[in-house]
């Protein structure tokens, strides 16, 4: 009996591990978009790698394994971007003309596209609804089960999310 | 009936039912400045598709790939022998392999048949290193010698076998009162400097002998536990 069990344990870890696989070029676009800067992108995508791994038995085979992984990506980069609030507050104005050329520079400072920069200039709830309704192509729903809020809360974000982001690429245009 | 700006995104969104979704539709044929509205929606969607969507087709970055893969080879330690009989038949399935695969596994067994090891090892069994190896180490894991322990089970008579592939041979090895008779002999296995690898044909030959006999499944780690701590004694 115990071998059946595991057995089958083997197969989740399977449908898991090639389940992840499957996602990952879509967990890194969600990373781009959420990352405050392309370089952080595929590290918010391990870290959320990672986190997953970590806690797979929490995933219950049968559901939906892509919101369980948005879920954990949008958690650490919530986690993370409020940390980083207070870090920039401190030491931005020092940095801006120090890095230019240190080494690893080239690699930071891959060029902001203009959407990258309409996108920073939202509050982060406007940002990640934007971005799983309108790139990674959720419903209302999913896009708010995988947040956590009201359909109606995500859905008046969007709208101004939307809106701002008109503008600004209207004005750029 | 106005439309709201509730109500267009949601169109644009196709979250809306039939019924609202037809009002919209002809809302907009109705109002130029509703239809730009729509098509500055769109627009939107567009460019930002334009962005994100080609990180799809990125390669993407091995430190990711690797994260699993580690974790993929971390669950493949404990050798299921389902698994085994599961991804031998879908070779088999390949046509290139339907007529193939029999042959190429016959060819990479031998039967064993041995001149006495060097520390008055009797002919056909594991020397002292192997033996050592085949004692002491579970299965998934590598003995100090460089031995991979495959899997354990127990044949028809309830002796324990033990499949393993080292850096020399690999094989399957039956444990009877003399010690480790090795009953089926394979080729060498994948060098163990090779940090992530495909189960080698070696690997896969020997549990293919495995599956033909074995009585049921291969031990899992907590029989197999106690089958050492039992010095892997026949169980009848």
């Amino acid at each position: 009996m115990a071998r059946f069990i595991h057995d089958k344990v083997l197969m989740q870890n399977d449908v898991f591990l090639t389940g992840l696989t499957a996602l990952l070029p879509r967990l890194r676009r969600f990373a781009a978009g959420l990352a405050r800067h392309p370089a952080d992108a595929d590290d918010l995508c391990q870290a959320a790698l990672e986190r997953a791994l970590g806690s797979r038995q929490q995933w219950q085979e049968g559901t939906r394994l892509d919101s369980w992984m948005y879920r954990i990506m949008r958690n650490i980069w919530i986690d993370t971007a409020r940390a980083r609030t207070r870090r920039d507050k401190t030491f931005t104005d020092e940095e801006a003309g120090l890095t230019v050329g240190t080494d690893g520079g080239q690699e930071a400072y891959v060029e902001l596209t203009m959407v990258d920069r309409a996108l920073q200039t939202l509050p982060d709830e406007q940002r990640e609804a934007v971005l799983l309704v309108l790139v990674e192509g959720y419903k209302y729903a999913e896009a708010a089960a995988i947040i956590g809020c009201p359909i109606g809360t995500l859905t008046s974000r969007l709208l101004r999310g939307r809106e701002a982001l008109m503008v600004k690429l209207g004005e750029a245009a | 009936m106005t439309i709201t700006p509730e109500q267009l995104a949601a169109y644009a969104d196709g979250e809306l039912d039939d019924l609202t979704a037809a009002r919209v539709r002809r809302a907009a044929e109705a109002d130029p400045a509703l239809a730009a509205e729509l098509a500055q929606l769109s627009a939107l969607r567009s460019l930002l598709a334009a962005r994100f969507d080609p990180v799809l087709v990125q390669p993407v970055p091995e430190r990711l790939t690797h994260a699993i893969e580690h974790a993929i080879e971390a669950a493949a330690k404990v050798v299921s022998l389902s698994d085994v009989r599961a991804a031998r038949q879908s070779l088999w399935q390949r046509p290139q392999f339907r007529f193939a695969a029999g042959s190429t596994i016959a060819a990479a067994l031998v039967v064993a048949v041995l001149v006495g090891g060097p520390a008055g090892t009797p002919s056909g069994y594991a020397d002292r290193q192997l033996a050592a190896a085949l004692d002491g180490t579970l299965s998934g894991q590598t003995a100090p010698d460089g031995t991979k322990l495959l899997l354990s089970f127990r044949d028809d008579s309830g002796t324990a076998c033990r499949g393993y592939a080292g850096q020399s041979a690999s094989g399957i090895a039956c444990r009877d009162d003399r010690g480790w008779k090795l009953n089926v002999l394979g080729q060498a296995g994948a060098p163990a400097t090779t940090q992530y690898r495909q189960a080698g044909s070696a690997d896969a030959a020997i549990m293919a002998a495995a599956q033909d006999m074995a009585a049921g499944p291969a031990l899992d780690a907590a029989a197999e536990d106690a089958a050492r701590k039992a010095g892997w004694q026949a169980e009848k």
